[in-house]
Order: C-alpha cells, then structure tokens, then sequence
C-alpha cells in the first residue's frame, strides 16, 4: 500500500490551516510533507518531485506565485500537479494564478473536503 | 558647595545610595530572569495545550468526539480558554461549509461561556475586550449580557465601548442594535472607521428589517447631541448603505435653520449623500451651494451634482470654471468622474476649450477623485 | 605659567558652579525614573493584543486606508526584495508608494523591469512642493503599486512627493532599509480606529542585526554579533520602550522615527509636508504637527505604539556611527531651534512645561554639562586634590544608575511583542547595559557635544551621509584605510582607558583609605 500513497507538499505558514489538511490528508492515505516557508518548500519540491503541491500564495520568503513559476519553468518538475489555496481571490489574481498554469486554484475560506475530491481529481484517483 | 557643607554628611548620603543602588539592580535582574522564565512556562504551556487540542478539535469535526467530552478537557484556567478559542477561531477563519458551522459550535461550550460572562463583569479592560469579542463573534447573548453590555458603552477607554456595541450588534434585536448605536455615536472622538464599522453591522442584509432600522437611523440623524464629525459620517454611511428611503428626510434637513444644522461638515455630508441617492429635486440648492465662497460646500456641491449628473448640472458646473485653478481641477475630475469622456465634456464647454484645460485634463485622467 | 596652573584656574572657575552637575544629574534621574515608571504601567495593561477584529469597514469605501511611502536612492541592489516585502504585507487594502529620488544608479530599471511598470502621465498642482517629478509609473504586476521618478532631493524632498501622490486618508513613511513586521499594518490601524483625533504614530523601531532575515522578513529575533551592534540594541530598547512610551503617557510624544512613521495625510498637508533644509526631518515634523494643532486649538493626539514593529539595520563601525549621532544632535538641535517659541509658552500646555524642558535641557545640552563634568573630573584627579571617597562613590552611584535604567530596559522587553528569545539573551543585553556606561557613554557624549558644537557654528551641511537617513550610503562599506584604522583603535583605546581610570581611582580610595601601604 505504501508504495501506491500519492506525495504531496503543502506550502503553508499559517499552522492552524496546516495541520488540519495534514489531519484530512493523512486520513485519506495521502503522503504529506509540510513546509512554511516559500524557499524551503521549493527547494523540497526540486528534492522529493512529489505527485501534486498545495501553495499559499502568502508566504514568507517566496510568495506561491513565484513557486509555481519556478516549477513549471524546471523541466524536471514541471509536470507537478499545483493547488494554489489562497485568500488571494482578486480576478487578477486568478487570472495570475491560471497564467502560470496552476492546476486547481481553491480560495480560502475553504472547504477540506472539497480539497480532497479536487486533489483525487488532478491526481485521476477515483 | 556640596563639598564644603559638611562631607560626612554627603559621603554618608552617597554611601547609602550606592547600596540602595546595588540592591535594586540585583531586584531587577531576578526579576526580569523570572519574568522571562515565566514566559518560557507559559510558551511551552501553550504549545502543550496547542499539541493536545489539535487532534481534539479535528476529531470532534469527524464526530468522533461529543461537545461535551472537549468540554471535560478543561480544567477551568483562563489560559486554557483563551489557547482554545484563539485556535478554533484561526481555523474557522480558513474553512468554509459544514466545517465552519461545526467549529463554531465548540464555541458554544457552556464553560467558555461563563468563563467569559465573568469576564464581562470584571474590570480588567483586556478581559472586558476579550469577552466583547467572544459574545460579538458567537452570539450568544442573552438579556443579561445586554445589560452589562449597554452599562459599557459609557465606558472610558473607548476601545471597550465600540467593542461593546459591536457585540451588541450580534443582538437580534434592532432595538437593542440601535440603543448601542445611539449611546456610541454621541460620544466624543469616536473614530469615523469605527462608526462605519458599526454601521455595517446595523444593516442587517439577511432579515428584512430595513424599516424598523430607518425608524432609528432617523432619530440618530435628528439627535443633535451628536457630534457634527460623527453625524457627517453616519449621513454618508446612510446613503453607502442604500437606505433610500431617507433622501426626502435629509433634504428637508438642509433648510433647518439651527446652528447644528448649518454647520458645514453636516451640510457637506447632506449635500453628497442627497447627491448620490439621485435625489435630482435638491440640485437647485446645490448648485446656490456651490456659488458660495465656502470651500468644503464647494466641493461638497460639487461632488453632489456630478453625481446627480445630467446635461442641465454638468452645463452649470462647466459653467463654474474660473480663474482659481484647485476649483477647476475639482470641477473637471467630478465631472470626469461622473462617467463623461473627455469629449462629451469638450463638446459641453462654452468657450473655446483652451491648452491649459487640456493640460489639466491629462492630468486628471489619471487620478481618481478624493474627497 | 605651567599647565598645571591653567588647570587649577580651569577648576577655581568651574568649582562654584559644581553643583550645577549634580543638580542636573538629579534632574535627569529623576524624569528617566518618571518615565519608566509610567511606561511599566502603561505596559503592564497591555494584553489586549489579540482582540481587535475589524469587518464591517472593508466593505466601505468612506475610508481609504494607507499609503506607504519608500524613499529609494541608490538602491539597485535591494529595491526589488524590500518593495516585493512591502506588497506582501497582511492587509487587504494598502497601496505602496516608491519614489525614487534621482538615483544615478539602475534603481529605477530594476523596479520597471521586475515590476513590468508603465508610465502614466504626470499629475499637476500637487499641493506640496519638491524637486519635479519626471515620470509616474504603476504596475502590471500589483494594481497597488505605483513608483514616482523624480529629481534628486532628500529624504524629506522625496517624502513629499510621495504625500502628494498618495491616494489614501493614511501615509506611513518609512526607510528604504525598514523592514515591516507582516501584520504591522493592522496594528497601526488600531490607533486609527480607537481615536479619531490621531494625527501621527509611531511604532517601535528594533535592530536587525543579528537576526535571521529572510527577503525583508525577520523571521528569528537575535542579538548584534559586535560591541557597537549590542550597545546600540540596549540603547535602542531603553530609548523606545520608555523614553516613547513614558512621553505617549504624558500625550507629549515629540519624536516619530523616520524609520517608521504613520501619519494622517490631512494634517501633514495642512502643515505643509516634510521640511527640505533640516537634517532632523522626522523629528521636526512632529513637533511642527503639535505646534499647529495647539496653535489651532485642535484636539489631537500623536501617538507611540509599542506592538508593531519595524527592524532597521544599525551601524556598527565607530565612524559612521558617530556621523550619525552627529547628525541627530544637529537635527534635534535644529528642530529645537525653530521651534523655540514653544518653551515655558502656555499655548503648548504640557509640552512647554515636560517635554520641551526635557529636550531642551537633558537631550540637546546634556552633553555639554556632561562633557565639562567629565573634563572638571579629570582635571581634579590630575592635580590630585580630590576628594577619592567622595568621588568614587559618586562615580559608582551615577554608573550603578545608568545601569539599572538599561536593564529596566531589558525588563520592559519582557512586555513587548517580539522578544529576544533566549534567557542568555537577557543575560548578555543585561552585561551590556553595564557595559556601555563605562567608555561607550563617554564617546557618545563627544559626539553629541561635537555635533551641538557644529550647529552652533551653524554648519549644516548634510554630508554625503544624510542624503537618504541611514540607509545605503551609510552601509557602503568603506575601504579600510590606515587613518580609518588608527580612528578606530582611538575609540577601543577610549574604552580601555576609562575602566583603567576607574581603577586607578579605587586604588586611590585605598591607599588613602590607608587600605593598600607601600
């Protein structure tokens, strides 16, 4: 079973947020590794090309946006799944966020469960 | 001088206050090492309790756990609380559906509850802040925090007051919600930010109970105990809201002859709302307003019948233009504000439209009006 | 005649005067104590930090928030990173305002490159006057942003041309080096909300040396690795938590730092903005800010907040450190100056009477009474007849003094929002606060005396230093020359020789207390 766990990285600096989708994650099989730090989720990206990240876009250091087109413009990672989850829900900053080709952009507040189905979605697991 | 008084005297003086000296440096040093540790007590207190209560909390949210078995978690300390509460609420600032209801609900444990009204019948100012905040963020008031919560509007430390009215806010009653509005907004040196605040929360936009709350809009408008900076606000925030209903009352309001009403921040504010509301039968006075030599009219007239538009008003301002150039500046971004291209306005002016208003007008282009 | 009868007629002049010193000593000690006690008061209610949640008023457009205004001059190398921190601060409506004041380096290219600028065109009749502004650009990548290209002023200069600008009811002015703590914003608003008669606030300026900084953003608080850095850290502490805490309790608040400043733009308009032609611009501003709403019977309050936060980079070489306590002698001496008229005047209230006496006589001529305290003190012990008990003790009690308020200092750091996090920590700013009033204090009075001196002879030069505050200029690192050198090694010499002074002096008290025989 573990073999088939998909990896995730969560980008996240806001704790309480943080844990809970670990929490949900966790539960739903998910290999979960959390950062809260911009560079240094990046930097774990490059390490472990995990399946599919989930990005604040607030974040200290290195802001999601930047993240997303450092991995997309990174041949050997840019085929990485992104969720951005933000409460950066301006159009522009949609229209930003699809420009550099995210994959899902789910505004905060959220809804947990909502993130999984569009996590399985993205990852085609039913 | 000193010296030659009598050194012993000194020198003893001196001596003693070298000890005192000493002595106190020594208090300060353990005390400021115990405060810190203290502190340091305290942080990994919290990260203890932040450890248990996650898994709590996330476990109530997949039922797994009953209210009242969190409930039987806390031991009674205040600290506790407030780690719990601080906690719950960063999460249900980042979730939304289902979720957020159920989060909220471990709000509603009876033991927060009392731990807080007791609070609210302390004097501490940060725990009064603190329950204000709880009861305006739950709900949950019952007649007996009303009473406590209208005793502290008239609380000095004004923080507490609009804290206070704010809770009262949460009240399902609009009677309640209007008393805490009147109390406030007759107060000095209330902040305009924390009126709007106040009054964005009256408006209620999920019950229907725009009459009732017009009623009491109309006697905070008519209480000329309110100060003319805190009425003005309160009679833009009354249009921002889109109480339509009160633009005939307002109007008449301009005639009113009184000192209070004649005051120019009042009438300003009249004047713009009336302005923005559409009420096309006030453009005759405001345009006498704008005519006269009073700045804050002026532009308050301005504003007004920009915002009123039509051929007849913005013809009338064009009209205005003069040699003072900060009127004409104000002129041309009103009307440019009111939605007319730069050629429309062209085409309206009189006079053969000169350089120096194209100038101005490029420069315009680019600001947006400010009142 | 010898040197040594110069010396007794210096002293036979000065000696009716003695004291003069010790008054003065008294007076200082006794407001520093004032003050402390009412900033621990003040600091002691202060849990209140976390209830304060606003949600109505974003829905508003009655208030448009704040406008914050950075000044750049050359800065190529950290404009991008310090302006992409500043749009990252927590806040949902703010608009950031840089102005770059004719760098000659690539500042601008930089900020148009990486902020995909575009011009628009020049605004017209700005209500404050400064050097013209060549071109207005705004952002494709952040709406809020906008970058003003004008000539070369000064801080002041670029400040203003900032204010005319802006478009928000608030402007905060900081540093080009002024690193925000995230959630500042909000907690500046605070002061905004609770009175509506704020005029200005400050909050509390920190030293970033020594701190884990990552992009503009401290993200662990940590101590200055050298003797300058830490001295200043304790300096910084006392000067902040009571020196501004002590004066907001008195609602006599004359400083904002230039580092961090928030001010209602109505007012600074109506007193017409930043002064071009004094190097204390912060300082004088405020006190201009007092002076017109006293003069016009308007109720207001400018205020010090002790919870948000700004970290600055201090300097920790021995001459630029003393060009800039130079320059603020001068400054505060300027703004003193000008603003002469409201001493012991009625019209000012408890201005005239506390806080004005107080710059007047502590801040601006207190190194004058210390200098000629030290240089009397020397003089005595080289002709020897001098009292050594008397001395000693009074030397000890007034050095035991200095240091407990420093480490009162430290103690009110326990109450404030981002701490020095470890035991150690205390322990080392405690030595410190020892430290500094053995060598450290004296250099600093000399400095202080000197710049007073310059200002009385009326130079007002700005220096290449003061073109931006203390900012890129300052930290240009220097090449390391011999005379640079031979500077420096007179100041560690200072600090040798006064412990050494010291000792000389108890080893006097001995031999005369007959303790010591030979």
């Amino acid at each position: 079973m573990a073999e088939n766990q998909p990896s995730i990285i969560l980008v996240e600096d806001e704790l309480a947020v943080a844990k809970l989708i670990e929490f949900k994650l966790k539960r739903e099989n998910f290999d979960l590794k959390h950062y809260d730090n911009g560079l240094k989720g990046l930097e774990a990206i490059k390490k472990y090309k995990p399946d599919a990240v989930i990005l604040d876009v607030m974040l200290p250091s290195m802001n999601g946006f930047e993240i997303l087109r450092n991995i997309r413009d990174d041949a050997e990672i840019s085929e990485t799944k992104v969720i951005l989850l933000t409460s950066k829900n301006r159009v522009e900053d949609l229209k930003m966020g699809f420009g550099l080709k995210a994959d899902e952009y789910i505004d905060k507040p959220f809804q947990p469960d909502s993130l999984i189905l569009r996590l399985n979605r993205i990852l085609n697991i039913n | 001088m000193l010296m030659q008084i009598d050194l012993d005297i000194s020198l003893t003086l001196l001596y003693s206050s070298m000890i005192f000296l000493l002595f106190l440096l020594a208090l300060i040093l353990i005390v400021s090492l115990y405060l810190r540790w203290r502190n340091q007590v305290r942080e990994s207190l919290k990260a203890a309790l932040l450890e248990k209560y996650y898994p709590l909390i996330f476990a109530f949210l997949e039922d797994e756990l009953t209210l009242n078995e969190i409930s039987d978690q806390f031991s009674g300390r205040g600290f506790e609380y407030s780690v719990f509460e601080k906690l719950v609420k960063d999460i249900i600032d980042e979730v939304s559906g289902d979720d957020k209801q159920k989060l909220r609900s471990l709000l509603f444990i009876d033991k927060l509850f009392s731990y807080h009204f007791k609070q609210l019948n302390g004097n501490r100012t940060a725990g009064l802040l603190k329950a204000c905040n709880y009861f305006s963020y739950t709900r949950l008031i019952n007649y007996k925090v009303i009473i406590r919560l209208k005793e502290l509007i008239s609380h000095k430390n004004r923080l507490v007051a609009y804290m206070a009215v704010s809770a009262l806010m949460a009240s399902k009653s609009v009677k309640n919600k209007a008393t805490g509005l009147k109390k406030i907004v007759s107060r000095k040196k209330i902040s305009d930010m924390a009126i709007l605040e106040l009054l964005y929360e009256f408006n209620n936009t999920e019950k229907n109970e725009k009459d009732e709350e017009i009623k009491h809009l109309k006697e905070i408008i008519e209480d000329e105990s309110v100060p003319p900076d805190n009425k003005s606000i309160i009679i833009l925030a009354v249009e921002e809201l889109g109480y339509y209903q009160l633009q005939t009352y307002l109007f008449k309001l301009l005639y009113n002859k009184s000192e209070y009403w004649q005051n120019s921040e009042i009438k300003g504010a009249l004047v713009v709302a009336l302005g923005k509301f559409g009420y096309n039968e006030a453009a005759p006075y405001i345009r006498q307003l704008v005519m006269q030599d009073n700045w804050s009219l002026f532009k308050a007239g301005v504003i007004a019948l920009s915002s009123l538009a039509g051929y007849e008003n913005l013809d009338f301002l064009l009209s205005q233009l003069s040699e003072d150039l900060q009127k004409n500046e104000f002129i041309l971004r009103a009307v440019l504000n009111s939605g007319y291209s730069q050629e429309e306005i062209e085409a309206l002016f009189v006079e053969p439209y000169s350089t120096e208003y194209s100038i101005l007008m490029d420069s315009i282009l680019q600001k947006p009006l400010s009142i | 005649m010898s040197i040594t009868d110069v010396l007794q007629i210096i002293v036979n002049t000065i000696e009716p005067y003695n004291w003069v010193f010790i008054l003065y000593f008294l007076f200082v000690n006794i407001t520093y104590i004032i003050l402390i006690i009412f900033s621990l008061i003040y600091l002691k209610g202060k849990d209140d930090r976390d209830v304060f949640g606003l949600t109505g008023l974003f829905r508003s457009e009655l208030y448009a928030p704040i406008s914050i205004l950075a000044p750049a001059f050359n800065e190529e190398v950290n404009v991008v990173a310090s302006t992409e921190a500043l749009l990252q601060l927590e806040y949902h409506d703010f608009e950031v305002i840089v102005i770059n004041d004719g760098s000659s380096d690539n500042t601008l290219i930089k900020l148009v490159e990486h902020f995909e600028l575009y011009s628009i065109t020049n605004p017209v009749h700005l209500e404050l006057e400064h050097k013209p502004i060549r071109s207005v650009f705004k952002s494709h990548r952040y709406p809020n942003l906008t970058v003003v290209d004008k000539e070369n002023g000064r801080k002041a200069d670029a400040l203003n041309a900032g204010i005319n600008i802006a478009s928000k009811d608030l402007i905060c002015s900081i540093d080009a080096d002024s690193i925000l703590d995230t959630g500042v914003l909000k907690k500046l608003l605070k002061a905004f909300v609770e009175d509506e008669n704020v005029v200005a606030a400050g909050g509390i300026v920190r030293i970033a040396n020594g701190c884990e900084i990552e992009n503009y953003v401290v993200k662990d608080v940590g101590l200055p690795k050298t003797y300058l850095g830490r001295i200043q850290s304790v300096e910084y502490l006392r000067s902040f938590l009571f020196g501004r805490i002590g004066w907001d309790y008195f609602k006599s608040l004359l400083i904002i730092s230039g580092a961090f400043g928030v001010f209602d733009r109505k007012y600074v308009m109506k007193v017409g903005g930043y002064l071009h032609d004094t190097v204390g611009e912060d300082m004088e501003l405020v006190v201009r800010l007092h002076r017109y709403c006293r003069e016009n019977k308007i109720e207001y309050s400018i205020r010090f907040l002790p919870e948000p936060v700004c970290w600055t980079e201090v300097p920790e070489d021995w001459s630029v450190l003393g060009r800039q306590r130079n320059r603020w002698q001068r400054g505060l001496a300027d703004t003193l100056w000008r603003h002469r008229t409201m001493l012991f005047n009625p019209t000012f209230g408890r201005l005239a009477f506390l806080a004005m006496p107080y710059f007047v006589f502590v801040e601006l001529l207190g190194p004058l009474v210390e200098f000629f305290g030290f240089a009397y003190f020397f003089i005595t012990i080289i002709l020897g007849n001098i009292n050594y008990t008397f001395a000693v003790l009074f030397l000890f009690s007034a050095i035991i003094l200095g240091i407990i308020l420093s480490v009162l200092a430290v103690l009110c750091e326990e109450f404030t929002f981002r701490k020095y996090p470890n035991l150690k920590h205390i322990l080392i700013l405690s030595m410190y606060a020892f430290l500094e009033n053995i060598g450290f204090r004296q250099i600093h009075t000399w400095w202080r005396f000197k710049g007073l001196f310059k200002f009385i002879k009326g130079d007002k030069e700005w220096g290449v230093m003061s073109r931006v505050g203390l900012s890129a200029s300052d930290q240009v690192k220097q090449k390391l020359s011999m005379s640079k050198l031979l500077k420096n090694s007179g100041y560690w010499i200072t600090l040798a020789v006064i412990p050494f002074l010291l000792f000389l002096m108890v080893m006097g008290l001995f031999i005369q207390e007959g303790f010591i025989k030979f």
